[in-house]
Formats: C-alpha cells, sequence, structure tokens
C-alpha cells in the first residue's frame, strides 16, 4: 500500500463528521472482542509552525489540541489523529485505519465509506468556496496623476 | 501482534512508580506492585508494569535478546531507545536467567554528578529464602534477606559495588508481581 493512499484516507476520515463517519463505518466494524484498543483516545497539545511569509523562517504560531487513539484488529495497526478532543471521532478513524490495510475489508469499504465521505467533502468544500466566492468584493483603483 | 499496555497508562505507571520509590526508600523489602499489564513476551508482569513506567525517549535500555514482539510493544508504548552496550545504557534489564555483566565496568556516575549511573531491572523467581543480612539508610534495624535466581556472585559484586559509594549502580529486584530496591548505600552481609 503507498503511504499517499493511507494519508488521502487519514485526511479524508479526519475531515469528515465523526457522526457520519460512525454511521457508515457501523456494518464494517468487527465485534468489540476482536478489536485490541492500544491506546484509547487522549488529548494533547501540537506546536503549529508557520512560515513568515508563507516560505520564510518557521516561527510558532500556537498549540492546538490534538486527539489519538490506536487499535490492532486482526494484526493491522491502525492510528487514528483528529485535530479537537472528539475522542470517538479519533477511535473511529483508527478502526478505520485498522480495516482500510487489510486488502479483504478494503474493496467494500472504499465503495461503502471512503467514496461517499469523498463526495460530501468535495460537495462542503464547493459549497463554502461558493459563499466566498459571493462575498467576492473586486477593487479597482483610479489611475493617479495621467 | 503489538501488547496492550496498563488499562490507564498515566495513572498506572504513576502509581508504580511510587511504589518503585517506596522500594528504594525502605531497601530489600519486596512491594506488591499495585497494578500489573499483561507480560510482555519473555518477561515477568512486574517487569513489563516497571518497563512501562520507566523508559521514554530520553534514557536508553540494554538487554540480552528480547523477542521482537517485546521490542516493537516497547517501542509504541515508550518510545524505547536501545543502547549499544551495558556500558553506554541508562537502564539494564536481565531477564530471568541472563548473565550479569561486572558491575565495575558499568555507569557508576560521576563524583560531580553521581546520578548519572546505571540502574538494572534483574529479575529473580521469588523472594523466600533469607541468604543474607542487609543494613544502612531506610533500615531501622538489619534485615534478613534472599531471591532465588539471582546470577551467581551477585552479593560479591554488590559488597564491591557498594564500597564505591557514593557512587555505584542501584538494583531493581523483580519478581513476578513484587519489586524489592536496592540502592547502592545499601550494606550486604553474606551468610
Amino acid at each position: 500500500m503507498e503511504t499517499t493512499t493511507r494519508q488521502h484516507w487519514l485526511s479524508l476520515l479526519a475531515h469528515s463528521p465523526a457522526s457520519r463517519l460512525a454511521e457508515l463505518l457501523q456494518q464494517h466494524l468487527p465485534p468489540a472482542g476482536d478489536i485490541s484498543w492500544l491506546r484509547r483516545a487522549q488529548t494533547g497539545l501540537v506546536m503549529l509552525q508557520g512560515r513568515s511569509g508563507g516560505s520564510g523562517s518557521r516561527f510558532n504560531l500556537g498549540e492546538i489540541s490534538v486527539t489519538r487513539a490506536s487499535c490492532q484488529i486482526a494484526g493491522w495497526l491502525g492510528h487514528g489523529w483528529v485535530r479537537g478532543s472528539d475522542d470517538e471521532h479519533a477511535e473511529l478513524i483508527a478502526q478505520a485505519d485498522a480495516l482500510l490495510q487489510n486488502p479483504q475489508c478494503y474493496p467494500p469499504l472504499q465503495a461503502q465509506l471512503l467514496q461517499p465521505l469523498q463526495q460530501e467533502l468535495a460537495a462542503r468544500r464547493e459549497q463554502s468556496a461558493r459563499a466566498a466566492a459571493a462575498s467576492k468584493v473586486e477593487f479597482f483603483t483610479m489611475v493617479r496623476g495621467e | 501482534m503489538l501488547q496492550q499496555a496498563f488499562d490507564n497508562m498515566e495513572q498506572d505507571c504513576q502509581q508504580v512508580f511510587r511504589t518503585t520509590l517506596s522500594a528504594l526508600a525502605e531497601p530489600l523489602l519486596p512491594l506488591t506492585l499495585p497494578c500489573l499489564p499483561a507480560a510482555l513476551p519473555g518477561l515477568k508482569p512486574a517487569t513489563s508494569a516497571l518497563l512501562y513506567t520507566l523508559i521514554d525517549q530520553d534514557v536508553t535500555l540494554w538487554a540480552p535478546a528480547l523477542p521482537a514482539a517485546t521490542l516493537a510493544s516497547l517501542r509504541f508504548h515508550c518510545a524505547l531507545r536501545l543502547a549499544d552496550t551495558p556500558e553506554q545504557a541508562d537502564f539494564i534489564l536481565l531477564p530471568a536467567g541472563s548473565s550479569l555483566p561486572p558491575l565495575s565496568s558499568l555507569r557508576a556516575g560521576s563524583p560531580e554528578y553521581p546520578d548519572r549511573s546505571t540502574t538494572i531491572l534483574l529479575e529473580v523467581e521469588d523472594f523466600t529464602p533469607q541468604q543474607v543480612e542487609a543494613s544502612g539508610p531506610g533500615f531501622a534495624s538489619p534485615r534478613r534477606f534472599g531471591a532465588t535466581g539471582l546470577p551467581p556472585a551477585f552479593w560479591t559484586q554488590w559488597q564491591a559495588n557498594h564500597a564505591r559509594f557514593p557512587l555505584g549502580v542501584d538494583v531493581l529486584l523483580i519478581s513476578a508481581t513484587q519489586l524489592a530496591g536496592l540502592p547502592r548505600s545499601t550494606v550486604v552481609q553474606e551468610g
């Protein structure tokens, strides 16, 4: 499995609402006894770094809270990281990550979990892009002097 | 497969750490650990509890060959770093039956920083028989102590280690569920 593929689904899962993720993942989850929780959800702080001017030297922008969880399902180790303090969301991502790495579970999850989430995320992004575009103001400057 | 550690990592580690402090304050008095995780492959449950508590990314551990599953679990839970030789390590783990490196060769600290020394986690079978009489700081009166499964000539080496005080190494003796501290200040007489 390529790293970028996994990065993509981890990003997608983290950007999706926890309630929707729970709804779509529910039917794919193994019985609770088959999930080995190596790390239940725990919340901590991560220092965000920025670059001055977008490409200059690094500076510490500020800390954000991050929640992480890790579990093992049938030998596959899944990690979930999410911004904020939603324990349930982090644990759902960890379970989904473990299942997605399993080649047998990937095809149904791709069709029934990742694709709908991807479409909904694209729709949300387009909606917010439209809302932003509608408020766009064109500035122009009269030529001075001549 | 990685192993599950404590049910509640922060609280359980704190309780085990408190017990370790007590064990060093009252040397050679076996204390039962308040909480035990599932044993790591090749180690006792109490040893696993101490490793989860004491090891982090800032210290190094040396141990004779450990099962790959044990190393993987320790890397996951404690960000374990291994030392190349016993002489470089902050902690030395000696599972039951492994041979003891010469105590005099290990890091004993310096006169300015006697704390920069090695701590040995030494697995023993049990604490029942009475082999030695121990005294020193932390003893109201001399107390008898013994452990089965100690490396040969351990007490002889210990006397040499104590003679270097305030330098020297400290030892934590570990049975399946119990722990006894042996700081370098403890005087041991055989027989």
